[in-house]
C-alpha cells in the first residue's frame, strides 16, 4: 500500500508543482464571476444561476483537468521512461497503475475541494447562509470524476497516444451524461429493432453519469433521498472498481520494447 | 519447502535460458528478432562487463531481467525467481542509460521515493537516502531541482537511487556517460566498493577500459547473439601476443620488413609491431646495431577493445 501512496503522492505533487491547476482555478473564478453577471440580468433568482452555473464549471473544470492532464500521465512515463525506473523496482504493475489513479483522482479532488469552497464562500456572501445542500452536489461530483478516472486509466492503459486518449475519456463523458437519450429513442421506437438491441446494450455498458449529475436539483433545492446516494455511491465504486480491473489485466500484457 | 529456499539461496545472481525475444511488428509485417537463443549464468559476487555495438540486444536483455518485457522464449531469473515476477526485482537496483527523472522532483524528494518503492523500512529510510547521496557526493544538492542539474550530476542522481536500498544485484547500462574524469573516478571507486561487499555487477558500457578494469568476466553480443565469454585471466594469457617496437633516427629498412604493422608516429619515430618474440628481438638487436634510438620495447596485452572489435567485425565478415 505504502508504493500505491508514493506513486499517487508523486503524481499529486507533479500536479501541484506545474501550472495547469492554478490556470483552471483562475478559470473557475472567472466562471463564477460571469455566473454573477448572468445571475444579476436573467429573471430567475441569481443566487440559483450562480450555484448552477458553479457546479457546472467545477463539473466541468475538473473533468478537463482529468482529459487534458490526466490523458498524458501514463503516456509520458512511458515516453520519457521514468516507468522503467519504476517497474525496476519490486513494484508490480497493478500497484502502479492504482498509484497513478489515486493520484489523478486525488488531484481532481483537491480542484474540486477548492472549486467548491470558493462556491460556497460566494453563495454566503449572498444568501448569508452556508448551503450545505452544496455539499450533496460536489459529493456526486467526487462520484462521477472517480469513473472518469477509471476511464482515462482504462484507456491509458490500452491507447497509446495521449490526443486519442483525451478524445475517449471526453467521449464517454459526454456519452455518459447523454446515456439515458438512447434508451428514450429505443422506448420511443425511433431506432429499428435490430439496431435497438444493440443501442440498448450501449446504453447498459456506458456510464450512468446523467444519474450523477444532480446539480439542477441542487441548485433549486430539492433534496436528494439517502437511498439515492447509498446506490449512486454502490454504481460509481462498482463501476470504477470493474474498469480498474481491466486496466490492470491489460497493463500486466503491455510490452516496453 | 526448506529445498526450495536452500535452491533460491544457491542460485546464481542471474540465470538466462535460451532467451529468444523478438521486436513486435506493426500490423502485417514480421516480428524483428532481438534476442537469439541467449544463454548467460552471473555467479553471486560477481562483476560482469555486458559489452555489445549499439543494436546489438543488451537493453533487450536488461529489460528481460526486469520484467518490462515478456521473452518468446527461456526465462530469466534473478537469485532463483522469475525476472517477470516483482518479487525478482527486490534484490536489484538499476541505473538506466542517459537517466531521467522526475524534474519537478528535488535530488532528495526522488532518492526517497525510490527508496520506498525498493522497500526501505521507513525508520532507516531517511539514513539510507543520505548515505546513498553522501557516497555519491551530492547531497549538497539534495534540495535541487533534478531540472537544474547537469548531465553528470544526473548519472550520480541515478546511481544514487540505485544503491539506496543497498541491492545485491546491480544493474548499470553505460554507467560512465556523462561523466567527467572526476565523476568517473569516483564511480569506479564506488562500484570496487560494492564489489567488495559483494554486491554482484552486471555492467553494459561502451567504455571498454572501464569494464576491464571493473570486471571479472565480460561476454560480447553481437546482433542479439552471445559471440564470446572470456575471464581477465583469459584475456591477458590466452590471447596472441604482439611486441611493439618505437625507434627514431631510422636508417635501416632491414628491420621493418617483419613487422606487421608499421606507422609513422607524430615525432617522426616509427612504430612497428611483431606477431612473435624471435621477430622482434631480432629486430631490436638490428636497430641498435644500425644505431638508431630505441625509444621503446614492450610485450603488447590484447585490450577488450582489440577483441571486441576482431568478434563484432569477425561476426559482421560473415553475415
Amino acid at each position: 500500500m505504502e508504493k500505491i501512496i508514493s506513486i499517487a503522492g508523486n503524481t499529486v505533487r507533479e500536479s501541484i508543482r506545474s501550472k495547469i491547476l492554478f490556470s483552471l482555478l483562475g478559470f473557475a473564478v472567472v466562471l463564477v464571476l460571469v455566473a454573477t453577471f448572468f445571475g444579476a440580468v436573467s429573471i430567475g433568482d441569481q443566487v440559483v444561476v450562480i450555484k448552477n452555473f458553479g457546479l457546472f464549471a467545477s463539473s466541468f473544470l475538473c473533468v478537463l483537468y482529468i482529459v487534458i492532464s490526466g490523458s498524458a500521465m501514463l503516456q509520458k512515463e512511458i515516453n520519457r521512461k521514468t516507468i522503467y525506473n519504476i517497474l525496476a523496482k519490486a513494484v508490480s504493475r497493478r500497484e502502479f497503475i492504482l498509484g497513478k489513479f489515486l493520484g489523478m483522482f486525488i488531484t481532481a479532488m483537491i480542484l474540486l475541494i477548492l472549486m467548491g469552497a470558493g462556491l460556497l464562500l460566494f453563495v454566503f456572501l449572498f444568501t448569508g447562509q452556508i448551503e450545505t445542500a452544496l455539499l450533496v452536489g460536489l459529493y456526486f461530483m467526487s462520484l462521477e470524476l472517480l469513473v472518469v478516472c477509471s476511464f482515462c486509466i482504462f484507456f491509458s492503459s490500452v491507447v497509446i497516444t495521449p490526443i486519442l486518449i483525451a478524445l475517449f475519456t471526453f467521449g464517454i463523458f459526454l456519452a455518459g451524461r447523454g446515456a439515458e437519450l438512447l434508451l428514450y429513442y429505443v422506448e420511443q421506437e425511433y431506432i429499428e429493432s435490430g439496431l435497438a438491441t444493440v443501442v440498448k446494450g450501449l446504453y447498459y455498458i456506458l456510464p450512468q453519469l446523467q444519474r450523477l449529475n444532480v446539480n439542477d436539483l441542487v441548485a433549486y433545492g430539492v433534496s436528494i433521498s439517502d437511498t439515492q446516494i447509498f446506490w449512486s455511491t454502490m454504481y460509481s465504486f462498482g463501476y470504477s472498481i470493474a474498469l480498474l480491473a481491466l486496466s490492470v489485466i491489460l497493463f500486466e500484457k503491455r510490452q516496453f520494447a | 519447502m526448506e529445498k526450495e529456499l536452500n535452491s533460491v539461496e544457491q542460485a546464481p545472481a542471474v540465470k538466462i535460458s535460451n532467451l529468444h525475444y523478438d521486436y513486435p511488428s506493426h500490423w502485417l509485417g514480421r516480428p524483428t528478432p532481438a534476442l537469439k537463443n541467449l544463454n548467460l549464468e552471473i555467479p553471486r559476487g560477481e562483476s560482469f562487463g555486458f559489452l555489445g555495438h549499439n543494436g546489438a540486444g543488451k537493453t533487450t536483455t536488461i529489460k528481460c531481467l526486469l520484467g518490462l518485457v515478456t521473452p518468446r522464449h527461456g526465462s530469466c531469473e534473478i537469485f532463483g525467481e522469475s525476472s517477470l515476477s516483482p518479487q525478482s526485482r527486490v534484490a536489484i537496483g538499476y541505473l538506466p542509460e542517459q537517466p531521467y527523472f522526475y524534474d519537478h522532483l528535488t535530488v532528495y524528494e526522488l532518492v526517497e521515493m525510490y527508496a520506498v518503492l525498493a522497500g526501505v523500512a521507513r525508520h532507516r529510510r531517511a539514513s539510507a537516502v543520505n548515505a546513498a547521496l553522501e557516497s555519491l557526493k551530492i547531497k549538497e544538492r539534495s534540495g535541487s531541482r533534478l531540472r537544474s542539474l547537469s548531465k553528470g550530476l544526473m548519472q550520480r542522481v541515478g546511481m544514487a537511487q540505485a544503491i539506496v536500498a543497498q541491492p545485491d544485484l546491480l544493474i548499470l547500462d553505460e554507467p560512465f556517460s556523462g561523466l567527467d574524469p572526476i565523476g568517473r573516478r569516483d564511480f569506479k571507486e564506488l562500484l570496487l566498493a560494492l564489489k567488495e561487499k559483494g554486491t554482484t555487477l552486471f555492467i553494459c558500457s561502451h567504455i571498454l577500459g572501464d569494464v576491464e578494469n571493473l570486471c571479472e568476466r565480460a561476454s560480447i553480443m553481437v546482433a542479439g547473439e552471445l559471440k564470446k565469454t572470456l575471464t581477465v585471466n583469459q584475456l591477458a594469457e590466452g590471447q596472441e601476443r604482439h611486441y611493439e617496437l618505437v625507434i627514431s633516427n631510422g636508417k635501416s629498412d632491414s628491420s621493418y620488413l617483419e613487422a606487421v604493422k608499421r606507422e609513422q608516429l607524430a615525432g617522426g619515430s616509427f612504430r612497428l609491431v611483431y606477431d612473435s618474440e624471435q621477430k622482434a628481438r631480432a629486430a631490436l638487436a638490428g636497430s641498435l646495431d644500425a644505431g638508431e634510438t630505441v625509444e621503446s620495447f614492450q610485450r603488447l596485452q590484447v585490450s577488450l577493445e582489440d577483441l571486441f572489435i576482431q568478434t563484432v567485425g569477425e561476426s559482421q565478415g560473415k553475415r
